[in-house]
């Protein structure tokens, strides 16, 4: 049964969780806990937060598996969403206020991401940080801000200076150009 | 929202970086937008690629989260048992080869909670104790707790007998604890009061000396250990709480651990009353 699951692909696999069996969520996170872990990691700055969002996102995964569609995008990319969706939603409750507010000290003094070190497959890292760099200044740091920084465009607006409707316009201009630099990336990329 | 306006949000939510009331605007529009949909996705497949950083999942997190969809699952797909319930009872256990083991229960506040270190070793009760159990041959109506044939009556042993009386009480409440391949284990029967009774029903393997069995509970999404169980669990008291949704039983290291630390060997839950 190991083996068979360790060939299956990710919609094989939620077939199976959708029928009960465990193994196969086992494998679904053998598979991409890290990724999803060093996600929240890095946008909640807390390995107890992280690990939280991380145990609710495979929960809901094994509650209803039926909020995945493979014709929508990877099981990969589906659950990064879900865990940065989890972690901002804890970033913005008021629980965690005290903790974001050591964070965005300790991130204005670590500006600069060197995401090659955090990506998954360093030939996609490549590609990515390639993209991101490339992307005007004011794109660039709209979208980390707001995806890493688990800010709201508002927020960043404030953060920039910058009036709301041009922070809302960089970080969907900033995504489009990213998307159509790594098209040959998100083509070549398989589940895994 | 005019079209144009939603179309401007799809980046910002993308990156989950609007305000609740706007994502859900989008999420209306989305429904009948085929070409908003498409944007979407392309901002997440960027957003999948920018959040996919690698790196190691924290040692013990499989564990708990089986730990919990365990419990989920062994409620699922079948109901608790509510029919007459027949407690097959193991043969008796040789002398010496039982020591259970119960810690204090104070109102669970916290996921970890620290137990006593110390076991309570039954010991020198276990001749006896597993001499009542293998008389423990009883069938019960769990609902009206019609007692068809107890013929535990004779009792020597405080906890075995006083886990009969609670069987025997009206007011019970037994929760089935089911392995994963479904067997009936061990079933859970509690007093209006709180006080319960660990039932041993079927065959729990019994653990290497340095190991216990330890029951859980889940608690408003929050496991807390409810008490040792021994390496070769009989009749155990235990309190409970009418909060609890689930109970489970991991094989620990000998004293218990904080949080469960290995997959899930019997789970339940209460049936609604």
């Amino acid at each position: 049964m190991r083996t068979d699951l360790q060939g299956a692909s990710d919609a094989n696999l939620v077939m199976a969780i959708a029928r009960y069996h465990e193994d196969a969520l086992a494998e679904v996170y053998r598979r991409h806990a890290g990724a999803l872990f060093g996600l929240a990691k890095r946008v909640l700055w807390d390995a107890a937060l992280a690990e939280e969002v991380v145990q609710e996102v495979f929960l809901r995964l094994w509650s209803s598996p039926e909020r995945f569609d493979p014709d929508r995008g990877s099981l990969r990319s589906f659950l990064l969403a879900q865990t940065h969706g989890r972690a901002v939603d804890q970033l913005r409750s008021e629980s965690s206020r005290r903790q974001r507010e050591a964070r965005d000290a300790s991130t204005a003094a670590t500006a600069g991401y060197d995401l090659e070190h955090e990506v998954f497959d360093l030939a996609v890292a490549e590609h990515v940080r390639d993209a991101l760099v490339e992307l005007p200044e004011g794109q660039r740091r709209a979208i980390e801000l707001a995806y890493f920084g688990g800010h709201s465009y508002r927020e960043v607006a404030t953060m920039l200076g910058e009036p709301e409707g041009t922070v809302k316009s960089r970080i969907r201009a900033g995504l489009g150009k990213m998307h159509a630099q790594l098209a040959p990336v998100l083509g070549a990329r398989g589940d895994e | 929202m005019t079209h144009a306006e939603i179309e401007e949000l799809l980046g910002a939510y993308a990156l989950d970086a609007v305000e609740p009331g706007e994502a859900r605007v989008v999420e209306d529009h989305l429904q009948e937008c085929p070409r908003c949909r498409a944007e979407l996705a392309a901002h997440r497949e960027v957003a999948g690629l920018l959040g996919n950083a690698g790196g190691e999942a924290p040692a013990g997190l499989w564990e708990r989260i089986s730990g919990e969809l365990s419990l989920e699952h062994a409620l699922q797909p079948e109901p608790p048992v509510l029919g007459p319930v027949r407690l097959e009872v193991p043969g008796a256990r040789g002398a010496g080869e039982l020591a259970g083991a119960n810690a204090p229960l104070a109102a669970p506040s916290r996921r970890v909670r620290r137990l006593p270190a110390a076991s309570l070793a039954l010991g020198g009760l276990a001749a006896a104790l597993a001499l009542v159990v293998g008389l423990l041959s009883v069938k019960v109506s769990n609902l009206d707790t019609q007692v068809t044939d107890i013929r535990s009556a004779v009792a020597t042993n405080g906890v075995a007998q006083q886990a009969a009386l609670a069987v025997a009480n009206p007011e019970h409440r037994s929760v089935e604890l089911r392995s994963a391949g479904r067997s009936p284990r061990a079933l859970l029967v509690a007093l209006p009061d709180g006080q319960a009774y660990w039932i041993t029903t079927g065959p729990m393997p019994e653990l290497p000396a340095d190991q216990t069995y330890q029951l859980w509970a889940a608690v408003a999404g929050q496991i807390v250990s409810i008490g040792l169980l021994g390496r070769a669990p009989s009749d155990v008291p235990v309190q409970v709480t009418t909060n609890m949704t689930k109970f489970m039983v991991t094989a620990e290291p000998l004293g218990g651990t904080t949080r469960p630390t290995s997959a899930v060997v019997v789970a339940g839950s209460p049936s609604p009353i």
